[in-house]
């Protein structure tokens, strides 16, 4: 168990995922950034919000992921940004999964504004499963410091056991 | 009278637990009565097992050393749950994604509507109305003025589309149409979009951009290009147009 833990504070890595799904998040707000009208289809064809919130949604949510993917690519704010990009990826999931049950392969809206990328929901909902574990290991595990800190090394603060 | 419980124990990377006297002046210092080391397997143990443990072990003890301690020990400081700070950046974060997606959405040409009033859902019947291939067909013979409109990208278009027809997608009627298109489509006996989708979906979202520019209600092929196609309806390509 304990070398579960230490490999997933491993610091190299939370900064291999931090990247990938940083780019990723980027990827996926580029289009809809560009042009939010065509996600109000989108986000409409998954049939799960009423159709009072699917405009806010699709103002708001391109704005999230490029916050996002920069926070996870730069570094600043990166635990916040794995805390949201695990927060999308479970309200994606979820969505995804919930219209898989129903039966309808919806156009995802994951990396295009297409409302003719319609795919298979199950395949969808499982390829966004890596990148959900990938967000929680950056929210909820800590890296451990690079470099360690050498055991022979002077102290400079009094060491957490001496009281 | 104040008690404290001090774990401690033999960490990689770090160095080695204080000696006796050394956490005794510790102790002194912030007005400690009491001091506890229990060393070796003990110890380990309750660093393995975490706060359950050590609650079980120290009780009040242990509450008293984790609000006295100046630093925590790295071992505890493992996968953890969320915290203040966490919640706090969280927080920001969702602020400034509101602030700048309320500030984009009011640069005029690609506002939506807060609420969805202006962005309701295409419907059948108002925005658009449904044709089948052969209908559309007899239509293009029948009224010259029918615009026949491909939203299918720019390649597809090239190998095969039904005659007459133009290319339009969805990125380019939000910008500036081509001079005199919008124009033209006023003045069409009828306006007739087409993909290569069954759902039609994008075909439906510019039927309801178009009748929010003011034109009638246009029409969308039912089952798109392959419907075309399988009923052997005649196609033509770049190739056939180029002399």
């Amino acid at each position: 168990m304990s070398r579960i833990a230490h490999f997933f504070e491993n610091p190299w890595l939370h900064r291999i995922l931090a990247v990938a799904l940083g780019a990723i998040f980027l990827y996926a707000a580029h289009d809809k950034l560009l042009d939010p009208r065509p996600l109000v289809t989108i986000i409409w064809g998954y049939r799960l919000v009423p159709p009072q919130l699917t405009n806010l949604i699709a103002i708001y949510m391109p704005w999230m992921e490029l916050l996002v993917g920069l926070g996870l690519l730069t570094g600043v704010g990166r635990r916040a940004a794995a805390g949201w990009a695990t927060v999308l990826l479970v309200f994606f999931t979820t969505a995804l999964l919930i219209n898989a049950v129903r039966g309808i392969n919806v156009a995802c809206g994951c990396f295009s504004t297409s409302a003719q990328d319609v795919q298979n929901a199950w395949l969808l909902a499982l390829r966004d499963l890596p990148m959900l574990a990938a967000a929680m290991v950056l929210t909820f595990c800590r890296p451990r410091r690079w470099p360690p800190p050498r055991s022979g090394a002077p102290r400079s603060s009094p060491s957490p056991v001496s009281g | 009278m104040t008690r404290i419980a001090v774990v401690a124990g033999r960490v990689n990377g770090r160095p080695r637990p204080a000696p006796l006297h050394a956490v005794a002046r510790q102790t002194r210092r912030l007005a400690l009565v009491h001091a506890v080391i229990p060393v070796g397997g003990k110890a380990g143990r309750a660093i393995r097992h975490g706060p359950k443990y050590r609650q079980k072990h120290h009780g009040a003890a242990e509450n008293s050393r984790q609000t006295q301690s100046p630093r925590r020990h790295p071992a505890m400081l493992s996968c953890h749950a969320m915290r203040g700070h966490l919640i706090r950046d969280m927080a920001v974060l969702l602020a400034a994604t509101l602030v700048l997606g309320t500030a984009t959405n009011l640069i005029p040409g690609r506002r939506l509507a807060w609420l969805g009033a202006g962005q309701q859902p295409p419907q059948a019947g108002v925005d658009f109305q449904w044709m089948d291939a052969l209908s559309a067909n007899e239509i293009r013979q029948a009224l010259p003025a029918a615009i026949f409109i491909d939203t299918r990208g720019p390649g597809t278009y090239g190998e095969g589309r039904i005659p007459g027809a133009i290319h339009l997608s969805y990125t380019e009627l939000g910008q500036a149409l081509p001079a005199g298109l919008e124009e033209d489509m006023r003045r069409a006996d009828l306006v007739l979009l087409y993909g290569d989708t069954e759902d039609a979906d994008l075909e439906q979202l510019m039927a309801q951009e178009l009748r929010r520019r003011g034109l009638a209600p246009p029409y969308i092929l039912a089952g798109g290009m392959p419907a075309w196609q399988a009923a052997g309806l005649p196609v033509e390509s770049d190739s056939e147009v180029e002399p």
